[in-house]
């Protein structure tokens, strides 16, 4: 090393950095892959980009749509159409938020050389997809005026305003973007509309946040993120106090709670759920009466003890979202299982469960083994996979048993539903059922909640309690270690931390 | 020396094109998630990157821009070119490894001449050298990580603000590499001291230092330098295990991630960067053996 | 020294071999009541996350362990002795092409190939068997190169070929008895790496599949839990440093 650099890193340690009172010090487990709504993916780039930017709606602490850069809304045409009236807001730099920064925006993300992976998020406006593919110019979106922008569906959606909260709806700036392409969010030159602006970001080790001056209710407000993915070390940071908060995988959960961070924990709901699939067309699992036997032959009260954390599930709407009814569902018993085998008349000696090989889903397959193996009589080999083959493999030719998960993207019990639909380009069960896809369409564009409701649980009977071509395992939850300092933390259900509302007291 | 760099860029050549069809090979893409990207949208991106030309095109393609010297888009970070991963990451790798490659050589040296001409040391650190390849690196970090920073705190556990922060990975990073080299330099030195010139010089007058600095030393070296090529390639390049435990933004990880996100761009990047430092690196020590040993000049 | 080292050895080997019957707990049964309980005297080891016996686990483990690391070290000195062989006594152009060959194989980075081989073999045994031969083969290859030129050379070897004896007599005759040494050093030291190899593997993600545990797989389940249930990780640990320690100590002694 140059004796220059010697002496720089000298002058840092002399300057120490003292943990500062007025900032908030947490971890992201990885790297944001890139910071631009239109191109982002992952849970990590949303919390970020959730911080900076902000939709026409967002959500509160429970999941309820209220206005974000949208004041209010009308729903026209029985949910065909939706107009959206923009508040007096304003770019971190200074200028006017405009009804034409979100139409660059969507057309930006549909725009087929942009490449999105979530274009198809915007799909339900009229033409969108046509646009997408580059056959059609136009999308059904317009400025009425400056303030002002109609979206047009091609089919009736209730829950639409609860869409545009996502991050893939985010206005964007087109003198931006032009000038900086993909990183036109980026300090020093970015301009963002939510309550944060990004004041560094060191790649692939730290992220700092600071209050948005322009936000239209503005707070001061610092934060620093390390990225930091391992959890042993995670830990010693926050022993360390080094970090305020960090999340915990949920297997080290009831261990954390025995020890020294007791009263420092923190479960949330998530809408995230794991399940079961079969691949109904396939030996043996063609038949729904040995579905219903294997869905049965699991107590995930178990499960959920191994893997220290979560909610058990017998119906597949989490809890906390509209259309949850824990009263449908097939309940653990081992003696109707061993029944509807009989039945059945097959006669099953072994089966392969394929899932992809981390440390929780490893515990999951060899409880679920002992399960069956205990309840059914009936051996299970365990085929572990790398990620990417597996998903290739479940998508091209579904093994008769897998695990998979399944998280919103948005609270509404369609983004749930409409995986095992028959269109489904994620449902790999290879089920088809008429009477299911057509409640679901009807849900779609029900305005009338109780009516929404009894769709829905007609639709979760067919899919869990007579077809069952899933079994739910248990519902996520979000574990944090909060330091006591950290007041009104929560990440709600979709484990976005909006530091907005997040304080630090000493 | 020329036909040396000649074989050189050959062997990068086959490892380049083998890397690049077997990627293309194995299952799963760079864009399989857990929720799967209707057609249209994956015909925009593939449409994008070229990923649906066929794959000798495909593979043209690479290998000109190549030549202009741009490694291409990353497309796991889609706003970054491979250019830039490296760029920014190989520079943090580099300062650690480099402080390590010293460390572990000061120490490799010293403890192995220790080793194969002290007379009570001997043993205690053959041993000691044993036990240091005994245990895994990933091991090896997480007693450092208990011992020094869970427990007591001396030194922080992770990150890279400080000095104090380079400690735990250097140290980690040295410890089997010192190992290693140590082993060899305390063969040597052994074999040296057996050779008898030591006695011979000894009653030529020459004072013990001079002949421990001047003869042995240079005998011993020869083969170590032999040895440390690599070592340096690895060392450089970034360890993922040291990253990921102490939170390092480095090149390292980069070098497990990008083949489990299929990313292939970022590993044919690295892959022809680890194979040119390693190229680049045999060429000289072989070069450096020749000045210190004029023998090998055949 | 070297007999100490190998009486610990075969005691740790014995035990792992016959396993049923130092301990009667199983290796696979779970209970869902005793999670994480730490070491007592009816679990020595303390039990996992599934409740299973550790101490049986890491007797089973060390099966597997055992299993992996002298196979994957028998084919590695296999390849690499047969093609080292090859390459140093035939020399010239086709030397020169071998020579090309184990450069590339060496720069192509380790774990595209075991990535690959888990893809193709999936995450068995015979999958990492083959992943730590074929990463390792090269160094073995270039070793006995370098020794069978230095044989080549030598009056015996010489005076071999001046009588008129075959190459393959030479090569089974003189050259593979002057190996031999170094051969049995290469074997007692390539096992106790390719134990440290797996467990990194195990470490990396990419390491065997359940059922079956190697130590490195059980070192690795624990890791996550190194400050709450830190019986996970050390005991497997301890196993895996004592025996590779007195490999390595064994190799040296030879």
């Amino acid at each position: 090393m140059r004796i220059r650099e010697f002496f720089l890193i000298l002058f840092i340690i002399s300057c120490s950095s003292e943990k500062s009172k007025d900032q908030i010090y947490g971890i992201i487990s990885s790297e944001p892959p890139s910071l631009d709504p239109a191109l982002a993916t992952d849970s990590v780039s949303y919390l970020i980009l959730n911080n900076i930017m902000e939709g026409l709606t967002k959500f509160d602490e429970n999941m309820n749509v209220v206005p974000g850069l949208a004041e209010r809304w009308e729903i026209l045409d029985g949910g065909r159409k939706f107009v959206f009236h923009l508040r007096e807001a304003k770019w971190s730099d200074g200028k006017e938020i405009t009804a034409d920064d979100f139409i660059y925006g969507w057309k930006r993300l549909l725009n087929p050389k942009t490449g999105a992976e979530y274009g198809y998020f915007l799909y339900p406006v009229k033409g969108a997809m046509d646009f997408n593919t580059g056959r059609i110019k136009e999308i059904g979106i317009q400025a009425i005026d400056k303030k002002t922008i109609l979206v047009e569906l091609e089919e009736p959606i209730v829950f639409f305003p609860a869409m545009v909260a996502f991050m893939s709806t985010y206005p964007q700036r087109k003198d931006l973007v032009e000038k900086y392409g993909e990183r036109w969010l980026y300090p020093p030159h970015g301009a963002y509309c939510g309550p944060f602006i990004l004041k560094r970001w060191k790649r692939d080790y730290s992220i700092e946040l600071e209050g948005n001056p322009f936000y239209y209710r503005p707070v001061s407000k610092k934060v620093k993120l390390f990225v930091v993915s391992d959890v042993s070390s995670a830990i010693s940071l926050y022993k360390k106090n080094f970090i305020d908060y960090m999340g915990i995988p949920s297997f080290l959960l009831s261990h954390i709670k025995k020890g020294e961070f007791e009263g420092e924990i923190f479960s949330f709901p998530a809408f995230r759920g794991s399940y079961i699939g079969f691949n109904t067309k396939k030996e043996p699992f063609d038949s729904p009466l040995i579905r219903k036997a294997f869905a049965m032959a699991i107590d995930k009260n178990e499960i959920i003890k191994v893997i220290g954390t979560g909610i058990p599930a017998n119906s597949w709407i989490p809890p906390g979202m509209f259309g949850h009814n824990p009263s449908i569902g097939l309940e653990f018993d081992p003696e109707k299982a061993k029944e509807l085998l009989k039945e059945s008349g097959k006669e099953i000696k072994e089966i392969s469960l394929y899932y992809n090989y981390t440390p929780e889903n490893h515990l999951i397959a060899q409880n679920i083994q002992e399960q069956w193996m205990r309840n059914l009589g009936i051996k299970v080999k365990l085929e572990t996979m790398e990620w990417k083959a597996f998903l290739q493999m479940v998508k091209l030719s579904p093994p008769p048993a897998y695990r998979l998960g399944w998280a919103a993207d948005y609270p509404d019990p369609d983004n749930f539903m409409t995986l095992f639909t028959s269109t489904s380009g994620n449902n790999h069960t290879e089920w088809k059922n008429e009477r299911y896809d057509r409640l679901i369409e009807l849900a779609r564009s029900e305005p009338n909640l109780s009516r929404r409701l009894k769709l829905y649980n007609e639709a979760q009977k067919i899919l869990v309690e007579e077809d069952v071509p899933i079994i739910p395992l248990f519902f996520n939850t979000n574990n944090y270690l909060v330091h006591p300092c950290i007041k009104n933390f929560n990440p709600g259900a979709l484990d976005i931390i909006s530091f907005y509302s997040v304080e630090k007291e000493c | 020396m020329l036909k040396k760099i000649f074989a050189g860029l050959i062997t990068l050549w086959i490892v380049l094109t083998l890397t690049f069809f077997i990627l293309r090979w194995i299952p799963g893409g760079p864009f399989d998630e857990e929720k799967a990207l209707p057609p249209e949208v994956k015909e925009n991106i593939s449409t994008l990157y070229g990923l649906n030309l066929p794959l000798h095109v495909q593979y043209i393609k690479y290998i000109k821009s190549l030549l202009k010297g741009d490694l291409g888009p990353s497309l796991k970070f889609r706003d970054l070119r491979v250019n830039n991963i490296i760029s920014q990451a190989l520079p943090v790798s580099a300062r650690i490894g480099i402080l390590a490659f010293f460390l572990s050589l000061f120490l490799g040296i010293s403890l192995g001449l220790m080793e194969g001409t002290g007379k009570n040391f001997s043993r205690p650190v053959s041993a000691f050298f044993s036990i240091l390849i005994s245990f895994p690196s990933f091991g090896w970090a997480s007693l450092l990580l208990f011992f020094f920073s869970y427990k007591t705190g001396i030194f922080p556990p992770a990150l890279l603000e400080t000095l104090s922060h380079y400690f735990l990975p250097v140290i980690t990073l040295s410890i089997i590499p010192t190992a290693h080299i140590g082993m060899l330099v305390g063969t040597r030195a052994r074999e040296e001291k057996e050779k008898g010139y030591f006695t011979f010089h000894r009653s030529l007058g020459f004072s013990e230092a001079k002949i421990y600095g001047k003869f042995l030393l240079k005998n011993v070296l020869s083969p170590v330098l032999s040895s440390i090529g690599p070592l340096f390639a690895y060392l450089i390049t970034g360890s993922f295990i040291v990253e990921k435990i102490f939170a390092i933004p480095g090149l390292g990880k980069f070098f497990v991630t990008s083949v489990i996100d299929r990313d292939y761009t970022t590993v044919m990047g690295l892959t022809l960067l680890f194979c040119s430092i390693l190229i680049v690196v045999n060429i000289m020590t072989e070069w450096l053996l020749r000045i210190i040993d004029p023998r090998e000049r055949k | 020294m070297k007999w100490v080292l190998l009486t610990f050895l075969s005691i740790i080997a014995l035990a792992c071999i016959f396993a049923p019957y130092i301990t009667k707990k199983s290796p696979y049964e779970q209970n869902i009541a005793k999670i994480l309980s730490a070491p007592s005297s009816e679990h020595p080891f303390g039990t996992d996350q599934l409740g299973r016996d550790l101490f049986s686990r890491v007797l089973y483990g060390g099966r597997t362990t055992f299993i992996i690391s002298t196979i994957s070290a028998c084919l590695s000195l296999l390849i690499g002795t047969a093609i080292g062989i090859l390459s140093g006594y035939k020399g010239g152009i086709f030397d020169t092409l071998i020579m090309r060959i184990l450069d590339g194989i060496y720069s192509f980075p380790d774990l595209l190939t075991i990535i690959i081989l888990t893809v193709l073999l999936g995450r068995k045994p015979s999958g990492i068997i083959l992943s730590l031969s074929l990463t390792t083969w090269v160094v073995v290859a270039r070793i006995v190169r370098g020794e069978v030129i230095r044989l080549k050379n030598l009056e015996m070897v010489e005076a071999g070929i001046a009588l008129g004896a075959t190459h393959w007599r030479i090569i089974f005759f003189y050259i593979l008895p002057n190996l031999k040494n170094l051969l049995i050093t290469l074997f007692v030291m390539r096992i106790p790496g390719a134990i440290l190899s797996e467990s990194v593997l195990s470490f990396l993600g990419l390491g065997l599949a359940p059922p079956s545990a190697s130590w490195g797989i059980l070192v690795n389940e624990g890791w996550n839990l190194l400050f709450f249930a830190p019986h996970l990780v050390i005991f497997p640990s301890i196993f895996i440093f004592l025996t590779v320690l007195s490999l390595y100590l064994l190799g040296k002694n030879l």
